[in-house]
């Protein structure tokens, strides 16, 4: 093995090691003797250590097919250390601005956001124009199916509503039955509640039903005045009776 | 006049036991015997052009009876029919007298006492 003649040529003093996991790299210069000519020739390679270049350099000789031998390896210099950044796309574009602010003019700058500002807009108006459009046509369809939807309901044969209430006058019978006799009741209340639901129920079936209130109030004022003069007339009794 | 007077005993009464007769009362009387059959309340209230009320006929009508000068009977309805029936007023015999006799009386000029 030739290393012991390579390694006993003068070699500057090897630069201290970066603390850093990974080795810089470092530019050696290697001397190759050709045979039999005896020439010299130089060879430039970038290697982690001197081993790692010879290894290079021999493997270089083995491919190539050449006659020659690896003389003397001389360090140049070491690159530089290799860095990672985590570059970020605005970072990216910042670099890129910063690298080609020079090149680009402010004309095409303002090409450029005109463009971008027409075409946002352009697009606001389209999307306005969108939801116009949608809106109007959803509108149509509504009034179209609402049209539908009232003459299906329209020929649809009708539910009889369940309405349950209180015949008119019940309430004033009961009264009745609370304050006066059961002569009085059979003999005046009863007729006029009858009267009441006849004339209500007329005027109801003429469809005329403001009438029909209006005949619930003119009954419940004919009940206060019967009541009132019942009563009247059942206290006079009483007086005539004592004064007998 | 004189044969006024005795159809007026011939009835029973006298210027002393005439029933009072009120003016609604006889005209409830008169629409009762001129029509010749039962009639019930609103009947009655239309066929008075406003003498009667809604209000005081029945009150009217119980007084009468309890007076005995009409009486009253619930209307016969077939099964099926619910509700409250028609209460039908007829004037009775006596009521028809004191008809009559208030009827003479006015012409006497005579004056009734209250029962």
């Amino acid at each position: 093995m030739e290393v012991g003649k390579v390694n006993s040529g003068v070699q500057p003093p090897l630069p201290p090691r970066s603390v850093d996991s990974s080795p810089a790299l470092q530019v050696y210069e290697i001397d190759l003797q050709t045979f039999p000519s005896l020439n010299r020739v130089k060879w430039t390679c970038v290697a982690l250590n001197e081993n790692q270049a010879f290894k290079m350099a021999t493997e270089r000789i083995r491919k190539n097919g050449e006659r020659m031998r690896v003389a003397n390896i001389v360090f140049v210099r070491e690159l530089p250390e290799r860095r990672s950044y985590e570059i970020s796309f605005d970072g990216l574009l910042m670099k890129w601005w910063k690298d080609n602010r020079g090149r680009i003019s402010n004309f095409v700058l303002i090409v450029g956001f005109t463009v971008i500002g027409s075409f946002s807009t352009f697009a606001y108006i389209l999307k306005w124009i969108l939801r116009g459009v949608f809106g109007l046509l959803s509108l149509i369809s509504e009034a179209f199916l609402g049209t539908l939807r009232l003459v299906l309901i329209r020929n649809r044969p009708r539910e009889r509503k369940k309405v349950v209430t209180v015949a008119p006058g019940s309430r004033l019978l009961s009264i009745a039955d609370f304050l006066c006799s059961p002569i009085s009741l059979e003999l005046t209340f009863r007729p006029i509640v009858r009267d009441l639901r006849s004339e209500y129920l007329a005027a109801l079936a003429l469809k005329r039903r403001w009438k029909a209130k209006w005949i619930r109030v003119r009954y419940l004022y004919s009940f206060i005045a019967a009541m009132g003069l019942n009563k009247l007339f059942s206290l006079l009794k009483e007086f005539r009776s004592v004064g007998r | 006049m004189s044969k006024l007077k005795s159809q007026f005993e011939t009835m029973g009464f006298s210027q002393s036991n005439l029933p009072r007769l009120s003016r609604k009362e006889e005209f409830v009387l008169a629409t009762l015997i001129n029509s010749g059959r039962e009639l019930f309340g609103l009947e009655l209230v239309e066929a008075s052009g406003g003498e009667l009320k809604r209000g005081t006929v029945y009150v009217t009508l119980q007084r009468m009876e309890e007076k005995g000068f009409i009486d009253s009977r619930r209307e016969a309805r077939p099964a099926p029919e619910i509700g409250i029936p028609l209460r039908l007023y007829k004037p009775t015999g006596f009521g028809e007298r004191v008809f009559q006799a208030y009827q003479s009386r006015q012409h006497l000029g005579l004056k009734a006492v209250p029962v």
